[in-house]
């Protein structure tokens, strides 16, 4: 005979509870102390004997009530010698799909996760084949199928949990073509993890898992825990005339309420106490904080948190460069008078106040060596030109920076429309006279108010950019590519934008100057243009910051070497290629780089993606139900079908039924029994 | 140990209920009160004599206010000033009235009954008196109808030592002899004797022309021998012990007790002596007030 729930035999012990109370009531004989005997008689042998004998068969009839509740609950059945409902155990192809995301660093998760793979080794029978396959958001196979378990088990203990956030799609795809080529039938995917619910991509919900692949999810999540981190961290430097002030804007995250109360953040950069905050009991918390730069270049700092659970998060490393005045250049050929030119040197050339070092000049100064010196460069009535130009603005935007290009009012349309395919943001096909073509001067028909040129033009302002009126403008006729920000009532282009490598190409279609419209005397001009130059400078700006995993652009001379060192000391070479792209793919470690070409420095920063330090975690069985199609095809572990099958069997045979009906029988015998009077004595 | 108010026997409930109801003597004893207990004043003393005019100088608490209702005249109830009836309390003190399967044993029930009694009969200017017996005759107060004869009883009662052995023949016999003037002898116990001794005891004082009552005292578990399993029971005169399947022998036991019972009460039938079987746990005034009506009825 076997149990489903064999736990209820321990309950079989009750079965000697009425023995107990037989042996205490026998040694504890009631003594009475009364008037007189002299209407008693003292209770024949024979009596006692049958009395004695009535309370063992009574003993024995509660004894076996109690062991027979005990069997019910256990729900017992008899298994058939041939046990056709048991499936054999076949040799299996298990892969061993291992979290080693930062999540898993939180208390011994990663611990635990590792001892659940070894265990499932340890069961390993016969021809039983594994694989270990470890995961964060990328899938690495480490053994492959084998029934090496010895392989295996080295594997698995040598591996460690990283930085890299949650991807369950990935591990998932890569087991399933893993076990497509398993030598067994029986192939099981034995997923151990936290279940981050950030790990949860969108890509899962359209996938399942193949039928005949069984599906263990197992969970070494510890409810939850109390984590704080910073889930963004902004850096902004403002010039005010010859001071720049860096504003620090840092967003902290404290799951787990009040257990994080008391926790202090400290910002420090360049190892000098920036501000310091304690944290209360609210899970959102700010951090502001400025200082003016005590000088140019690069800054390196960090955000620390206090201890808790998961100590990965607890740094945010920060790097920024204060730099000189922003600079641009505006080409004009035909800069004389009321130019192009004269309008942008009188809206940006502020003398020590401004914001922008301001030059101008002709065609001639398009070269690399010159360009380079420059963030924005405003390419206004261009004329033809040549391809070392072309090559040279190509390579100034793919540096990083900004072109600007105008029609001017005495465009070359073709030599332009030239210009603008060969930088792949359309052409131009004509010089539109909007008087002539509607009666009325053109206006801004149609602007994006998202885009940060014109978010400032969005609320109240909303009407300004809509007052300037254009007699006429360059049809651009836009590339697939470019993006079109704003167009005219007539819907032609009014400006359009294109990225070029690390920069941008930007079109404006009429005139900066009072040629072909009124813009340049309108309210909205001077805006608009600073808020282009902001546009300009910033987007072209050289990042610092990045996050684990993520692929670092080093742009320097072409062939050269990018000697890169890790927080670890590690040092990586990274060599550019013909272009002077570089790209460094090991930021796998949190904290601060620094990538060293000749007298070329560039430090930057790498940080564990905020996703991955939310540890809200799903459970197993939403894991299974996620995963597994909703299908009775559905293989199931060998131990599953057991499990069913026994299951099934026992709700066959219902033994608890004819169990159920002893007990109620010996209840009514006992009842009998212990009320049956017992036959007097006569005198 | 404290000493307790010598009245503590009486309980004020036991003599409201008591003092309505009017107790008839059943007999003439002799040569007193004759004729005078079918008085048309039911209510009244079984043992006034006359009613008389009220005259200046009588005490005006003799005055009877009920008559004054009825008939507008002050008149004067004139009591027997001394005793015409003497009534012997024969209370059992052996060591079986000892039991109790609840708070009162049967010996304190018995003093608040005979209390109750004495009281009574002093109240009425009776003569009552006290024997304290349980193999042999302990303790005798002859009978007086003062209060401070009451206080002697009470206290008497109160101090009572536990005697030995019951063994009714003797000390029956022994007090029907001293008390050869008719009166009333009323008897409590527990009557653990063998019947025919008790039997000769009380045809004894009928014999001398003695009006018997017989309060027969039991605690409830003597009648339901409510026990369960073995039980090994210790005699509380004897010590004697013995081991009995109660269940078995409850059927047996309860029929010796009633046939022992039906014994009695025949006899006293015969005997004209009252037999009043009265459990502990029956209230008190309960009991009495049974007994005295059912004596009013005859």
């Amino acid at each position: 005979m076997s149990f489903i729930n064999s736990f209820f035999l321990f309950a079989l012990g009750a079965a000697a509870l009425p023995v107990l109370f037989h042996l205490v009531r026998r040694l504890q004989a009631k003594k009475v102390m009364f008037s007189s005997l002299m209407f008693l008689q003292a209770t024949q042998k024979e009596v006692v004997r049958k009395r004695r004998l009535r309370d063992v068969l009574l003993m024995l009839l509660r004894c076996a009530v109690f062991a027979l509740l005990a069997l019910v609950f256990a729900r017992p059945f008899l298994p058939q010698e041939t046990l056709p409902f048991l499936p054999e155990r076949e040799a299996r192809s298990v892969v061993l799909l291992v979290d080693q995301s930062m999540s898993m660093q939180a208390g011994d998760r990663f611990e635990r996760a590792k001892q659940e793979a070894l265990t499932r080794l340890a069961e390993a029978e016969g021809s039983d084949e594994f694989s270990v396959v470890a995961f964060s958001d990328a899938a690495q196979q480490l053994t492959p199928l084998s029934e090496d378990v010895s392989l295996h088990q080295a594997v698995l203990s040598s591996l460690e949990a990283g930085y890299q956030p949650t991807d369950f799609y990935e591990p998932l795809r890569r087991a399933t073509e893993i076990l497509n080529d398993a030598r067994n039938e029986q192939r099981t995917i034995v997923f151990i993890s936290d279940f981050q619910q950030a790990g949860w991509t969108g890509t899962l919900d359209n996938w399942k898992l193949d039928p005949g692949i069984a599906f263990v999810p197992v969970t070494v999540a510890d409810g939850a825990v109390a984590n704080a981190y910073v889930e963004g961290f902004a850096v902004r430097t403002q010039r005010t005339g010859t001071d720049v002030a860096v504003q620090f804007d840092a967003q902290i995250t404290a799951e787990g309420g009040r257990e994080n109360e008391g926790n202090t953040a400290l910002l420090s950069v360049d190892g000098a106490q920036v501000d310091q905050r304690t944290l209360g009991p609210r899970a959102d918390h700010r951090l502001s904080a400025e200082q003016i730069a005590p000088r140019e270049g690069f800054f390196q700092g960090e955000l620390t948190l206090g201890d808790d659970a998961l100590t990965a998060d607890n740094r945010y490393f920060v790097t920024y460069a204060v730099t000189a005045r922003p600079s641009m250049l505006a080409v004009d050929e035909g800069a004389r008078g009321a130019s192009d030119a004269f309008f942008l040197r009188t809206a940006f050339a502020l003398g020590d106040n401004a914001r922008y070092d301001f030059a101008e000049g002709g065609q001639g100064r398009l070269t690399r060596g010159i360009l380079r010196g420059y963030n924005v460069v405003f390419l206004t009535a261009p004329g033809a030109l040549t391809s070392s130009q072309v090559d040279a603005l190509r390579n100034f935007m793919e540096a990083g920076g900004t072109l600007v290009v105008s029609a001017g009012d005495r465009p070359q349309v073709t030599a332009l429309s030239g210009l603008l395919t060969s930088l792949g943001i359309g052409s131009a096909t004509e010089v539109v006279n909007a008087r002539a073509a509607q009666a009325t001067d053109a206006i801004i028909g149609e602007v994006d108010l998202r885009h940060p040129i014109f978010e400032v033009f969005a609320g109240s302002g909303r009407g300004a950019i809509l007052q300037p009126r254009f007699r006429r403008y360059l049809r651009v006729v836009p590339d697939s590519a470019a993006t079109v920000l704003a167009r005219y009532d007539t819907a032609d282009p009014m400006l359009l934008e294109r990225r070029v490598g690390s920069g941008k190409v930007l079109v404006y279609t009429s005139t900066f100057n009072t040629a072909w419209t009124d813009f340049a005397l309108d309210e909205s001009y001077v805006p608009f243009l600073y808020q282009l130059a902001k546009y300009a400078i910033e987007s072209g700006a050289t990042r610092h910051q990045y996050t684990v995993g993520e692929v670092v652009a080093l742009r320097g001379q072409p062939e050269q070497v990018w000697d890169v060192r890790t927080p670890d000391g590690d040092v990586f070479q990274v060599q550019n290629d013909s272009t002077g792209a570089g790209f460094f793919r090991e930021a796998a470690v949190p904290g601060h780089y620094v990538a060293v070409q000749g007298t070329r420095r560039f430090p930057f920063s790498v940080n564990v993606n905020p996703m991955e330090s939310n540890l809200e975690a799903r459970d197993a069985e939403e894991v299974y139900a996620a995963v597994v199609p909703p299908s009775d095809d559905v293989a199931l572990t060998p131990e599953q079908a057991t499990a069913l099958a026994i299951e099934d069997e026992e709700k066959q045979q219902k033994l608890w039924r004819v169990i159920l009906l002893l007990i109620l029988a010996l209840f009514l015998a006992e009842t009998f029994l212990a009320n049956r009077k017992l036959k007097p004595q006569r005198t | 140990m404290a000493r307790t108010s010598p009245v503590r026997f009486i309980r004020p409930e036991v003599l409201s209920r008591i003092a309505t109801l009017e107790m008839l003597a059943r007999g003439v004893v002799e040569g007193f009160v004759t004729g005078l207990h079918r008085s048309p004043y039911k209510g009244f003393s079984v043992d006034f004599m006359e009613y008389r005019p009220y005259i200046p100088g009588d005490d005006p608490m003799r005055i009877d206010w009920k008559l004054f209702a009825r008939s507008d005249r002050y008149y004067i109830k004139e009591f027997e000033d001394e005793t015409n009836t003497r009534m012997h309390l024969l209370v059992d003190v052996s060591r079986s009235m000892e039991y109790a399967s609840g708070e009162v044993t049967k010996r304190n029930y018995a003093f608040y009954l005979a209390a109750s009694l004495a009281y009574l009969m002093v109240r009425q200017r009776d003569a009552v008196g006290l024997t304290l017996f349980d193999d042999d005759v302990r303790r005798t107060i002859p009978p007086r109808a003062s209060k401070t004869h009451l206080h002697l009883l009470l206290r008497e009662m109160e101090h009572a030592a536990p005697g030995g052995e019951t063994a009714l023949g003797k000390p029956l016999h022994a007090l029907a002899e001293r008390h050869r003037r008719r009166g009333f002898v009323v008897l409590i116990s527990d009557l653990l004797d063998d019947s025919d001794t008790l039997v000769e005891g009380l045809r004894h004082f009928r014999f001398n022309g003695h009006e018997v009552m017989v309060f027969h005292v039991l605690d409830p578990q003597e009648i339901a021998f409510d026990f369960e399993d073995m039980v090994e029971f210790e005699d509380l005169e004897t010590g004697k012990t013995m081991l009995v399947e109660a269940q078995v022998a409850r059927e047996l036991y309860q029929a010796n007790f009633n046939r022992y019972q039906a014994k009695l009460k025949k006899a006293c039938g015969l005997l004209g002596v009252d037999y009043i079987p009265i459990t502990t746990d029956q209230p008190l005034d309960f009991a009495l007030f049974n007994y005295l009506a059912a004596r009013n009825g005859k």
